[in-house]
């Protein structure tokens, strides 16, 4: 079992929690532009590392706030917390963000154009 | 609206309000029909000032801490969300004044008065009782009165709010595992002997 810390109510027993997958996929804002392959992609793919993993928690049965985590998934060290809407601040975290596949992918370079347009 | 005289609490046929135990390191009661509100709402100053003019205390914005302003207890149940309590058939004027003074205000009351179920534990054993249905740390170090929680106790989901520092407790729980939730209190103070009512 793990102990998390929720970044409002403290630490607390895992079974408080719903696992909320992978953080930081980007919802393409023009879909129409992407391939069949690129939006399945985006829609299906996960990454599955042995390591550094960055993903959504939700306090489910305390204050019911999302909230973003750094864990190693082999060792279980959940090695940062941080808020919904920001980057990891940790070195390993840092760099997990950089080093996913996802940042160069078709999906979120689309979501980035959408954004720096609105 | 329902007289008060026809209320069943979910608990009617499973809680005993006297009897137990003469040593008994635990008091087990429910306290039936207590008003129970909740509100919501952004916890900017606005909203705060607006709650305060209503309830005589600004919502506590420190997580897992209660305030407690006459009969009125408002516990933090999340950074938009509070659970008031009130005595028995306070809750509506209570909710009718604060949806004056929130007006227009993005925020919301509603009366849960029904759906929880609330229990007070007294006695000198309630810190162990707990711990063996709670993986949260309640030794008087990490958590004191005036403090609460929504966490599991017993794997129920349940608000525990600490009273004082001689063991008093209050604990909400859904009514549907009020039942549930009070067998497995009766059951787990057995080794510390348990009195039913206040005493």
């Amino acid at each position: 079992m793990l102990l998390i810390e929720c970044p409002w109510c403290g630490p607390r027993d895992e079974a408080e929690f719903a696992y909320g997958g992978e953080a930081h996929i980007a919802r393409p804002t023009e879909p129409d532009k992407l391939s069949d392959a690129e939006w399945a992609e985006y829609l299906f793919l996960a990454s599955n590392p042995r390591g550094t993993y960055l993903e959504r928690w939700r306090h489910a049965h305390g204050c019911r706030r999302w909230f973003n985590a750094v864990r190693d998934t082999y060792t279980h060290e959940i090695i940062e917390i941080y808020a919904m809407g920001s980057l990891p601040k940790s070195k390993l975290g840092i760099q997990a963000y950089e080093d996913s596949w996802r940042r160069g992918s078709a999906a979120e370079q689309n979501a980035k154009r959408g954004s720096a347009k609105s | 609206m329902a007289e008060i005289n026809q209320a069943r609490s979910p608990l009617a046929g499973v809680a005993s309000s006297e009897g137990g135990s003469s040593e008994a390191g635990i008091r087990l009661t429910e306290r039936p029909f207590l008003g129970k509100l909740v509100l919501r709402g952004d916890g900017g100053d606005g909203f705060l000032k607006a709650a305060d003019a209503a309830l005589g205390t600004a919502p506590p914005i420190e997580p897992n801490t209660a305030a407690t302003i006459e009969e009125v207890s408002i516990l933090w149940h999340s950074p938009d969300e509070w659970l008031i309590v009130t005595a028995t058939s306070a809750e509506t004027e209570l909710a009718n004044r604060l949806r004056e003074t929130l007006g227009s205000m993005h925020a919301a009351v509603i009366d849960v008065s029904d759906s929880l179920v609330a229990l007070r534990l007294s006695g000198s054993s309630t810190g162990s009782l707990l711990a063996k249905g709670c993986a949260l740390d309640l030794h008087p170090r990490a958590f004191g009165p005036g403090q609460c929680a929504q966490t599991h106790l017993a794997s129920a989901l349940v608000t525990l709010h600490q009273i004082d520092d001689t063991g008093t407790w209050d604990i909400f729980v859904r009514a549907s595992f009020a039942p549930y939730l009070w067998r497995w209190l009766e059951d787990a103070s057995l080794e510390y002997g348990l009195a039913y009512g206040t005493g």
